[in-house]
């Protein structure tokens, strides 16, 4: 009954399926290439990925309450130039950082003002403000490019107990959401918005405040990659971190929290973090044409989520019939 | 349930086998290529030359130059594109290349700085780094030497030159950009003003200037909003090959292009930069009489010579340096180690159906 | 649907009044070639409306239409290349024949895989891009592969007095009455509104989940296919990259400003037709008021939310906050 312990940390089929595609992924790259299998090019390439990561863990929130956030990666270019702004007009680096997550928090929540405004779906404001918050780092930039300070740059080469900065904060990130979604009553409203608004609100739920919530912390959450990529880049463009959103809502969904809500799976966001950038990296040493790759990322999307839509129901008629 | 599973086992597998396949066919071929190349030319340079995007006929043309020569050169030639024409998206490209073992990049950069740090970080393995087509404006330490088609201060005199030849010098005019932040673009366009002060265009007046951001819906929408805004344009230049061919088409369906069926006055004259294959059929129309390119091929020519020098450490870049490449002729290392391969062809009814590319 | 009438006014007022602000602001625009330019812009992006309706009707949502076109523009790009003398309607019968099983493969996905549409479509969004790649070898599809009879579907056609209405754009107009009387007259169609109000109450009556997803994602496949040709006839050139990238936004940006909601059950084809010309109109007016190109994308996010706004003015009744697009998935 190994499994049985297992299950007891959070480990399900899920987490099995994609340990095994990264197995998988990780074999087939040491085929493809000799080089493959070296340890600081592994960590670079998957560090490249960790802004991504980040978004998508903090989404989870967003989603598990059962709506979207598009907007975050026009969020995540518009802090990052902001940054790069107030570092080039002087600012020291605490200021530019809480001015950064300051941002972040303000665009998200402006995101839930929009919403209750308008009275419209989340999808489509946010859709708005995708194309809002991007304007107006168009306008704020124009053509140029604001670079920051020589020493502000290269955190995603620093390493810290063999890992770099940006997946240490990934992880430490995920261990905290984790434990929020598990212990916390903010993450355990989340889910119950998430599987039935109508009966969360009877159960005395605030279902505006908890997803206000999740709003400003995936805006937050944005602007920390924001900084990162700021950081990894030297210099910050409006035309950065474009499509990311999907990106992030892929890592998610293949993870195994569900798209329509109530359900969350953080370790499986790290997992399929961790797939994800290894198969883009392998595709890449492989010399894979680009198209192949894009086809290639929308199967894996497909098959994945697929597999998941069957694993936890197997789950349950088990538990079921158990107990 | 079954049926699911079987349809999402099958998909997995299918994936997998789909990446697998397309792994190993590529091992196969670089063992071949690499066994098969050592024995002609031995000590090949490995070199990769990264495109803007994947699908543009204008780097599958530079391409056809690195292959032509990648014989005489002396270099083990592949190309990787990024998966969008993103400033970022080349930078996963760069460290897998490097990875791979490349001794050079040639690289037609999408952003004059965002690939600072990952260029450096190949330079610091020891990887030549050349841009090729476009530079790194203002970043050219992060590079060993680019290699531009032509000298681009003449393109904004010789287009303006080119337009004011076709409307007597005389009439408002516009440009039809890429994006506003196209280092090269902007580049051209201050080329063009500077020369329009030039007495001998005193009558052209340059009215506006919009950017298509190189797509076709938006191109024709900025050409078609010219128009509305201002009725007596004479002429446009579109100095980027998707904005010149969606602003021909507009121009088709106008028929307001000298000669055309709806001509107002004297028509609207159109020219800019193109492929000619993008324009032969407006060329063939009429609705454009004259415009302009180099040969893309050129580039990679150049840069393929320069990757095995360089690779090889047989060449000491320095500005004034002249070198020769065997059936090319003479080049000349210039300010800031710009290498440029070409010169400006003036395409039209006449010779059009002679390039192909 | 007992007051149809009233709703389909009331859902075509937003999109109305934005026309009518953007005429007023801007003049120039009743100026013959703005008035074409706005026509040309037509054809395209209602027929992805059309197509997006009827998903957004069955509660889904369908973000792959921009990469479906490009990948039916890229087919009919190369079919053109080796046929250049094929008649127009072959041309229209290849493009719409990929679309439709591009979009059958998202219905039998979201329906038999009972994957959510929104990450459907997400997936396919980036395979069908990559088709576009693949079934054109990479290559860029020129003015001198695109045959004259596609280019004149959007260069001649019908002259009314000065102008010519595009023989694409009288296809997109039967195309849109087709499916307005399709709609209010075939069973099947109806019941796609009686599941997107309420897909359990539909289960019960006996109409199946998956075969609803495979109609409406295959008709919107179909549209944007038939969306493609009016690409290549207006543009006369396509890059796998580029083609229709972005548009899916669009087409659902047009169908929430005609009225429709995203959780499902109601939208009209008229006020989708207006939120269509609403964004052509938008998208011109950019262009001749010479709003910067720093200054667009903003405009144009404000220009999006003020029009939720007018939706929800003219909406009184309630709009669950909570849609994400995806929610009635079964």
């Amino acid at each position: 009954m190994s499994k049985f312990s297992l299950s007891r940390l959070g480990w399900n089929g899920t987490h099995s399926l994609i340990t095994a595609l990264i197995f998988l992924t990780l074999v087939i790259g040491s085929r493809v290439s000799d080089r493959f299998l070296d340890r600081v090019y592994l960590l670079e390439s998957v560090t490249l990925f960790a802004e991504v990561g980040i978004v998508a863990l903090v989404l989870n929130f967003v989603i598990a309450s059962g709506v979207i956030d598009l907007s975050v990666g026009s969020i995540t270019v518009l802090v990052a130039c902001l940054y790069a702004k107030l570092s080039a007009a002087g600012q020291s680096l605490p200021v530019c950082l809480l001015a950064a997550i300051g941002a972040g928090a303000a665009l998200g929540w402006t995101n839930v003002l929009l919403v209750k405004l308008l009275n419209a779906p989340a999808f489509l404001v946010t859709v708005a403000t995708l194309a809002l918050y991007r304007g107006i780092a168009q306008v704020l930039m124009g053509p140029q490019s604001v670079e920051i300070p020589e020493s502000w740059v290269g955190i995603d080469t620093q390493t810290f107990v063999g890992l770099t900065i940006p997946l240490w904060i990934l992880f430490l990130l995920a261990i905290l959401i984790g434990l929020v979604f598990d212990r916390h009553v903010f993450g355990r409203e989340t889910l119950a918005i998430g599987s039935n608004e109508e009966a969360a609100r009877n159960a005395g739920v605030n279902v505006s405040r908890t997803r206000a919530i999740a709003f400003v912390l995936a805006g937050v959450a944005s602007a920390v990659a924001g900084v990162l990529m700021v950081s990894r880049l030297g210099l910050a463009r409006h035309e950065f971190s474009r499509g990311i959103e999907l990106d992030a809502i892929t890592m998610v969904v293949v993870g195994g929290t569900s798209i329509r809500g109530g359900k969350v799976d953080v370790l499986g966001t790290v997992l399929a973090f961790l797939l994800i950038s290894l198969v883009r990296t392998v595709m890449g040493i492989a010399n894979l044409p680009a198209e192949y790759q894009f086809s290639f990322m929308g199967l894996l999307l497909i098959a994945a989520v697929a597999a998941i839509g069957i694993q936890p129901r197997k789950l349950l008629l088990r538990f079921r019939t158990r107990s | 349930m079954k049926i699911q599973s079987l349809i999402t086992l099958s998909l997995s597998a299918f994936a997998l086998a789909l990446l697998a396949g397309c792994g190993s066919t590529k091992s196969a071929d670089n063992s071949a290529g690499a066994s098969g190349a050592s024995p002609k030319s031995d000590g090949a340079v490995k070199t990769v030359f990264i495109p803007k995007s994947a699908g543009n006929p204008y780097f599958s043309r530079m391409e056809v130059g690195f292959d032509r020569s990648k014989g005489s050169a002396g270099i083990d030639f592949s190309t990787q594109a990024p998966q969008a024409a993103d400033a970022t998206s080349q930078i996963s490209v760069i460290k897998n290349q490097v990875q791979r073992g490349q001794q050079v990049l040639v690289i037609s950069p999408n952003s004059p700085d965002a690939l600072n740090e990952a260029l450096d970080q190949a330079q610091s393995k020891g990887v030549v780094v050349i841009t090729a087509d476009a530079d790194l404006v203002g970043n050219e330490s992060h590079r060993a030497v680019g290699v531009l088609p032509v000298d681009f201060s003449t393109i904004g005199p010789s287009q303006v030159e080119l337009l004011g030849s076709m409307i007597a010098y005389e009439g408002e005019i516009a440009i039809l950009s890429a994006t506003s932040d196209a280092p090269n673009q902007n580049a051209w366009i201050e080329g063009m003003k500077a020369t329009l002060k030039d007495p001998k265009f005193a009558k052209m007046k340059l009215v506006d200037v919009v950017y298509g951001d190189d797509e076709p819906q938006k191109s024709s929408t900025e050409m078609e909003g010219l128009l509305v805004k201002h009725p007596n344009l004479r002429g446009v230049i579109a100095p980027t090959s998707v904005g010149l061919a969606a602003a021909a088409q507009v121009l088709i369906k106008q028929g307001n292009y000298p000669g055309g069926p709806k001509a107002s006055g004297k028509g609207l004259v159109l020219t800019g930069l193109g492929t000619p294959n993008e324009l032969k059929k407006a060329v063939k129309e009429g609705a454009v009489q004259k415009f302009q390119l180099w040969d893309p091929a050129d580039i990679g020519d150049v840069a393929a010579f320069l990757a095995s020098q360089l690779g090889q450490k047989k060449l000491e870049l320095k500005a004034g340096l002249e070198f020769e490449i065997p059936g090319k002729g003479k080049f000349k290392v210039g300010d800031k180690n710009v290498v440029i391969a070409g010169s400006l062809v003036t395409f039209d009814k006449e010779n059009i159906d002679k390039y192909d590319y | 649907m007992t007051n149809r009438l009233p709703a389909a006014v009331r859902e075509s007022i937003p999109p109305a009044l934005g026309i009518a602000i953007c005429f007023l602001l801007v003049p120039k625009l009743a100026a013959p070639t703005a008035l074409e330019s706005i026509a040309s812009w037509m054809p395209m992006l209602w027929l992805l409306a059309i197509g997006q309706l009827l998903v957004i009707v069955a509660g889904a949502v369908d973000v792959s239409v921009g990469s479906i076109l490009g990948f039916a523009t890229m087919a009919l790009g190369m079919f053109l290349k080796t046929h250049p003398d094929a008649p127009v309607a072959l041309s229209f019968a290849v493009a719409a024949g990929v679309g439709l099983v591009a979009g059958l493969i998202n219905g039998a996905i979201v329906g038999y895989l009972k994957v959510p549409p929104l990450v459907t479509t997400i997936a396919t969004l980036a395979s069908f891009r990559g088709l576009a790649f693949m079934v054109s070898g990479a290559t860029t599809i020129t003015g001198s592969v695109v045959s004259d009879s596609v280019t004149n579907l959007a260069s001649k056609g019908v002259p009314i007095g000065s102008y010519t209405v595009p023989w694409i754009l009288i296809f997109a107009i039967l195309a849109a009455l087709a499916m307005d009387f399709a709609v209010k007259s075939l069973p099947k169609l109806r019941s796609v509104y009686a599941f997107g109000s309420n897909a359990e109450g539909a289960f019960r009556r006996g109409i199946s989940s998956s075969s609803i997803y495979l109609l409406v994602f295959g008709l919107s496949g179909l549209f944007a296919g038939f969306a493609a040709v009016a690409y290549l006839s207006r543009f006369a050139m396509a890059a796998p990259g580029s083609a229709g990238v972005g548009l899916e936004l669009s087409a659902i940006a047009a169908v929430v400003i005609g009225g429709a909601k995203l959780s499902g059950g109601t939208g009209r084809i008229f006020p989708v037709t207006l939120g269509c010309l609403f964004l052509s109109v938008l998208n011109v007016s950019l262009a001749v008021i010479g709003v910067g190109a720093d200054w667009q994308l903003l405009v144009f996010g404000l220009f999006l939310l003020a029009a939720l706004g007018a939706n929800r003015t003219a909406d009184p009744s309630k709009n669950s906050s909570s849609a994400t697009g995806s929610r009635k998935a079964a």
